[in-house]
């Protein structure tokens, strides 16, 4: 399909998976001429991104090619925002565990999470169990996603998990950062883990009960040296290997 | 003699063709850049205001005991049994020293800004900021290297709480000894370091040694950091003894 075939839709999906913004600016200005609702507008964006995640779930592709998709989605959906309703995805509680202060891993998944239309409330880095407790029940939020950079403060996400199943048991909890793995993950108790942005959006699906059946698990298999990329989608599991 | 000191240092912005830097960025082949990804690095480079420069604190002691588990020298003892199996397998006296690096809280306040603007710029930079931190972090051991008490000594690989089997419990040892307050940086409960881009590590220093890294002597197969092959025939030669 060339650009002169495309409608708006197909514009603005294209853009954010080609990362081409002249076509962004293109299909905005048919939402300005009222050519395009916003709703349309965010679902061509968030399939976009889908087509991005794809294609880098398959390649394991550098995360910073996905950012600039994130990027030419948030100019997007700061177009439009205003004109959408609140919070049609869902609301998460975020922030990285006590005794972490490496956040940028965790702001990037809060902008991946808002971008998709996600109601996020980020409480930040060194957060206690106490602290995602309370914003949980403040927020009526049906998601946690907690992170860490290191293996220290692990214990304190299996803490905060236990005590979310324990007082929560409804919310969903999402893990990612560096020292886990999707084994750890659903050892300390997630029900979701995320290796990085590229992955984020099946986990979410997952939890939030959208796509209940789809779901990707990542990880290196040093022996193999590959990387493994385990997706399930409606009951089937397939497996490819990546050169690590 | 002191056998202590601060520097500043002189840590020029990586460019965007950089090997260091796209590694960090995922790309082992500089070819399959994107034209736009590689405009992203140009411009998120140019746009980095370098006023805070890099510094850098060292201070050294003598390594008075090893044993099987740990290196000690008056002040530090360090439980960490690979490099202790290294430590005893050198020769002459050995020397510890301790160190710190930090870009500064200005570069955080730098990416922390620029993730309001872009995503993929904010990440670009925390990436640049990595690349910086660690050849502050050489830089300073070349400086250390060119103290009069370790003439004819050759010094390690540098290795940091958290690494290998050296535990991230010992921060708050190697602070203590250290001071890196000094500088700027704050130690967090769980072993983390505030500003984020700075390093706390540790080089050993002798007349010789096997080789400047324990990785020889090291069976954890599938490690991230191995700089070397394992070798079976010297990985128990020599082991000291915890009496």
């Amino acid at each position: 399909m060339t650009s002169e075939d495309m409608n708006p839709s197909n514009e603005l999906e294209t853009a954010v998976a080609d990362r081409n913004s002249d076509l962004l600016q293109k299909g905005l200005e048919a939402f300005d001429r009222g050519e395009i609702s916003p709703e349309e507008v965010l679902a061509a964006l968030i399939r976009g991104l889908q087509t991005v995640r794809k294609r880098m779930a398959a390649v394991a592709g550098p995360v910073v090619e996905l950012l600039l998709s994130v990027d030419l989605m948030n100019q997007g959906l700061e177009k439009v925002k205003a004109s959408l309703p609140p919070s049609p995805k869902g609301r998460v509680v975020i922030g990285v565990v006590k005794g972490d202060v490496h956040d940028l891993g965790k702001n990037i998944v809060a902008g991946v999470m808002a971008a998709c239309g996600f109601d996020v409330v980020d409480l930040g880095l060194d957060v206690a169990t106490d602290e995602f407790i309370a914003a949980l029940k403040r927020t009526d939020a049906g998601v946690l996603a907690l992170s860490t950079m290191m293996s220290t403060p692990l214990e304190n996400m299996r803490e905060t998990i236990a005590v979310c199943h324990r007082e929560m048991p409804h919310v969903k909890i999402i893990v990612g950062g560096a020292p886990l793995d999707a084994k750890l993950a659903e050892s300390i108790g997630a029900d979701a883990y995320a290796e990085s942005a590229v992955f984020l959006l099946p986990a979410m699906e997952k939890i939030a009960g959208e796509q209940p059946s789809a779901r990707i698990d990542a990880y290196t298999d040093y022996e193999r040296k590959v990387k493994v990329v385990t997706v399930h989608e409606d009951g089937e599991k397939s497996r490819k290997g990546v050169d690590a | 003699m002191t056998e202590a000191g601060q520097a500043r240092l002189d840590i020029p912005k990586p460019d965007a063709q950089d090997s260091a830097l796209l590694r960090h960025l995922g790309y082992d082949d500089p070819g399959r850049i994107p034209v736009d990804t590689m405009a992203l690095l140009r411009g998120t480079i140019a746009e980095i205001d370098m006023r805070a420069s890099p510094v850098g604190l060292w201070r050294m002691a003598a390594v008075t005991e090893v044993t099987r588990r740990q290196i000690a020298t008056k002040e530090m003892k360090w439980e960490t049994p690979v490099w202790a199996r290294l430590a005893g397998q050198m020769q002459g006296n050995v020397r510890a020293s301790v160190f710190a690096v930090t870009l500064g809280v200005d570069f955080d306040d730098v990416v922390v800004a620029s993730q309001m603007k872009s995503m993929a710029m904010s990440f670009v930079l925390d990436a640049v900021g990595s690349v910086m931190v660690e050849r502050a972090a050489d830089q300073l051991i070349e400086i250390i290297s060119r103290h009069p008490v370790l003439q004819g000594f050759v010094g390690t690989r540098r290795f940091s709480p958290g690494y290998c089997d050296w535990s991230l419990t010992a921060q708050s040892q190697l602070f203590a000894f250290l001071q890196p307050e000094k500088i700027g940086i704050a130690l967090m409960p769980g072993g983390g370091m505030r500003p984020q881009k700075s390093i706390t590590a540790a080089v050993l220093w002798a007349e010789e040694m096997p080789c400047d890294s324990p990785c020889p002597f090291c069976p954890k197969k599938g490690c991230d950091h191995r700089r070397g092959e394992y070798i079976h025939k010297i990985a128990n030669k020599g082991i000291p003894t915890d009496e």
